[in-house]
């Protein structure tokens, strides 16, 4: 060993920052299940915009917003006004488009929500 | 096939565990390495992450045939250096690949006699600080991680008579700094 080699022996380890390791993991794992999931995220875009585009359909053929003024207009805090109010919009509206319109865009958030918590390690990371 | 090779075929494959025991295995190497290049810790932890990432995404480019270490020094290098750049600290980094420094020679076991100073490793550092990044890059590699000069070439994309010269530089402007 040359004395380059014997100077720079006696450097010392740097120690490391604590939770360094599982931050790395943490973001290793969003990009491998960012990965796995994309299909998934996909396929759940494309039944939000199916469904989306069913509901905005049908609130047309409806003319919904003259409904809703109508019902803007005899409004009144009663049990009655409520169960008529929502008669009348599922008469117009499919429960279960309404339903599937919804899950579908929760489970999109969801699946958005999941990958941005995983990548999330520091304020000042410059990935 | 080694236990290293091993885990290289396997994270190639995708195997997030087998990324695992190879960021256990070099972790520690890699941040005291950008630690001593950027001279702060927080920037050398976002470094660290930013090389392990690249590892990870670009893991299909990764010939387990070939010295891991040496790709591995490779990524943390050009994450740095990039950095670097982009923090505008250091207008030296593109000389590298210095043409004049090509084909002269400089024998190996050209050395100094500082060792009888006594530097203390608080002195080694301060000096290690005051040098271009370039020569940092060199003398860290060849003398702190043991890298071959062939190693040293492949991991900065430069000849090897040019890694031969820039070693030479950088011990004696060291040796400047120790002085």
């Amino acid at each position: 060993m040359d004395s380059h080699s014997q100077l720079f022996v006696g450097l010392s380890d740097e120690t490391m920052p604590s939770g360094l390791h599982e931050r790395i993991m943490h973001k290793v794992m969003a990009r491998h299940y960012a990965k796995l999931s994309f299909p998934f995220f996909l396929l759940f875009l494309g039944s939000t915009i199916l469904s989306g585009w069913r509901v905005w359909t049908k609130l047309a053929e409806a003319d919904f917003l003259s409904i809703v003024r109508a019902l803007d207009e005899s409004f009144e805090w009663s049990f009655s006004f409520a169960s008529d109010s929502a008669a009348t919009v599922f008469s117009v509206l499919p429960l279960y488009s309404l339903a599937m319109f919804c899950i579908n865009v929760a489970i999109v958030l969801y699946l958005i929500a999941i990958v941005r918590h995983w990548s999330k390690i520091s304020p000042t990371s410059i990935v | 096939m080694d236990d290293e090779k091993k885990l290289l075929h396997e994270l190639k494959n995708g195997d997030v565990r087998a990324f695992e025991s190879l960021l256990t295995r070099y972790e520690r190497l890699i941040f005291a390495y950008l630690y001593r290049m950027v001279q702060n810790r927080s920037d050398a932890e976002d470094l660290t992450q930013e090389t392990f990432l690249k590892l990870y995404t670009h893991r299909r480019a990764i010939d387990p045939e070939k010295k891991f270490h040496a790709w591995l020094f490779r990524v943390a290098t050009t994450t740095c250096y990039d950095w670097l750049r982009k923090k505008k600290r250091s207008k030296e980094l593109l000389m590298l690949d210095d043409p004049e420094a090509e084909g002269e020679t400089i024998p190996d076991d050209a050395s100094y006699n500082y060792r009888e100073r006594l530097q203390t490793a608080q002195e080694m550092e301060a000096a290690l600080a005051k040098l271009n990044p370039t020569h940092r890059t060199i003398l860290l590699l060849c003398y702190r991680h043991d890298l071959s000069y062939q190693d040293i070439a492949d991991t900065l994309g430069i000849p090897v008579n040019t890694v031969k010269t820039h070693v030479h530089r950088a011990k004696k402007a060291l040796k400047e700094k120790l002085i």
